[in-house]
């Protein structure tokens, strides 16, 4: 077994930023832990690096990734974008949660969503240039859109899975799923 | 008493018409690929999976009986199942367990940057479980009853839960007729537990209360169904027909069947082929979707009679 470190988030952070930006070059890095990930991203374009937000987390081992590892990990899709994601998920329906997506240039963007019988129950479209259709190629534009019970005509959704997919001109460029929590906040 | 049944029902119709959703029964999907060819009627199958559906269609095995069902949904949602039946002097015994899993969903996190971008922080499985053990006693030459124990379970990420209920069902064969009927969940009112929240509030689900009434009608090569299922929220109907060919061992289905999506009722086509030979029956049933990558549905089933 290997041996383990405890760090904290910002000297770790440090650390690691530090080494890539010396680098001087447009890297992307993924911390592989043994039973759960944390991902950290930072590009030469973005001004902010993106670190994943936790007070303490075991690092085990570092990883130099190509494209094709971070898209066979899930963190990235096959154009170079970020994977969508709910946040939080899985998630109460009361409270809801937020799909959050890039797109590679404005399009329209047509989100589905199906059940586990795979039926379709939500349809939504959005223009390109408006929130849910906005995108360019610098990662400049993050998508997001609420979904809680007044999504879905006052309903809560029953607990277990859920697929999502992002069409555009009727093909699909993004794809995920969510998980919705059993019960009620209160 | 009639009164009393009658304040029962609306206490029933009634009470599970709110908002909040029923727990997600696997058997919605359906449990073979020969009982979803002709539009998800159950009851009238002749194999072991019927524990999953009326209990008394146990009947309708002879001596033994193992099935086995599959199917991929999307892509991403597998559903599998088992049952195994014999007849006994005493009556028939089936048990059976389905599943549905679901990997690699994602924990998410979110960036504290401006932008808030979302980040996976781990990978979950999902998986929804029915155990059931059922038995079948003839009253008469034709008529049939039997009662089945289901055991409900789910487990994905940091959710956890299971309960036990009772589905109930009678088969009655008139002439070239036959009639089914199956209540499922018949202790009303009975909720899935999954533990605490973290302000300490138990987290449930009620199980669905279903009713399902279907009728059988047998003409030639040719059986006609027809089915009415109440979910409690929702009335459905169903509509199949299948043509088993005099000459070649093959079976032609087809079927309409009714779903409910939130609060509306949708409905789909279905299509259905069998292989019977003689102690063996390999079934398919295909339906379309409106998922551009995966269009199609298909479903297999096989059935062993020793």
């Amino acid at each position: 077994m290997c041996k383990i470190f405890l760090l904290k988030k910002n000297l770790l952070a440090g650390l690691v930023l530090g080494s890539f930006l010396l680098l001087g070059q447009s890297i992307y890095a993924a911390f592989t832990v043994d039973t759960f990930k944390m991902v950290g991203l930072q590009s030469a374009n973005s001004a902010t690096p993106v670190v994943a937000n936790r007070t303490f987390f075991i690092f085990a081992s570092l990883e130099m990734l190509s494209q094709g590892d971070l898209e066979n990990k899930g963190i990235l899709s096959q154009d170079g974008l970020l994977k969508p994601y709910f946040f939080p998920n899985p998630f109460y329906m009361e409270s809801g949660s937020t799909l959050g997506y890039e797109l590679n240039q404005d399009m329209d963007i047509q989100l589905r969503i199906y059940n586990m019988a795979g039926y379709e129950i939500f349809q939504s479209n959005y223009l390109a240039g408006t929130m849910g259709g906005l995108g360019n190629a610098n990662h400049q534009f993050y998508n997001k859109i609420h979904f809680d019970q007044s999504s879905f005509r006052g309903h809560d959704l029953s607990s277990g899975i859920y697929l999502f997919v992002l069409i555009n001109n009727n093909k699909v460029i993004q794809k995920g799923k969510f998980a919705v929590k059993p019960g009620r906040l209160r | 008493m009639k009164r009393f049944f009658l304040s029962l029902l609306m206490v029933v119709v009634l009470g599970s018409s709110s908002w909040a959703a029923n727990y997600w029964l696997l058997t919605d999907l359906g449990s073979s690929a020969q009982m979803i060819g002709i539009g998800g009627i159950e009851g009238f199958g002749d194999s072991a999976n019927s524990v999953f559906e009326n209990p008394a269609s146990l009947s309708r095995v002879n001596s033994a009986s193992l099935s086995a069902f599959t199917t991929t949904i999307l892509g991403e949602i597998t559903y599998t199942n088992f049952a195994l039946a014999n007849k006994f002097s005493f009556g028939t015994i089936g048990i059976g367990y389905m599943d549905a899993s679901v990997g690699g969903i994602s924990h998410t996190g979110q960036n504290t940057d401006s932008i808030g971008t979302h980040f996976s922080v781990y990978q979950f499985d999902y998986k929804n479980t029915i155990m059931k053990l059922s038995y079948e006693k003839s009253v008469t030459k034709t008529w049939f009853v039997g009662a089945s124990l289901s055991q409900y379970r789910m487990a994905f990420d940091d959710v956890n839960g299971g309960v036990t209920n009772f589905d109930v069902g009678t088969l009655y064969d008139y002439g070239p007729a036959t009639f089914s009927f199956s209540i499922r969940n018949f202790v009303v009112g009975k909720k899935i537990e999954f533990g605490r929240n973290d302000l300490g509030h138990v987290l449930e689900e009620l199980l669905p209360f279903q009713t399902t009434f279907g009728l059988q009608y047998r003409m030639g090569q040719i059986d006609s169904y027809l089915q009415f299922k109440d979910n409690g929220t929702t009335n459905m109907i169903s509509l199949g027909t299948c043509y088993r060919l005099e000459t070649y061992p093959i079976s032609i289905s087809a079927g309409y069947k009714q779903f409910q999506v939130l609060d509306k009722t949708k409905d789909t086509l279905v299509f259905g082929l069998g292989l019977i030979l003689e102690d063996m029956s390999f079934h398919y049933a295909f339906e379309k979707s409106s998922h551009l990558d995966f269009d199609n549905k298909n479903y297999f089933s096989m059935t062993v009679k020793f």
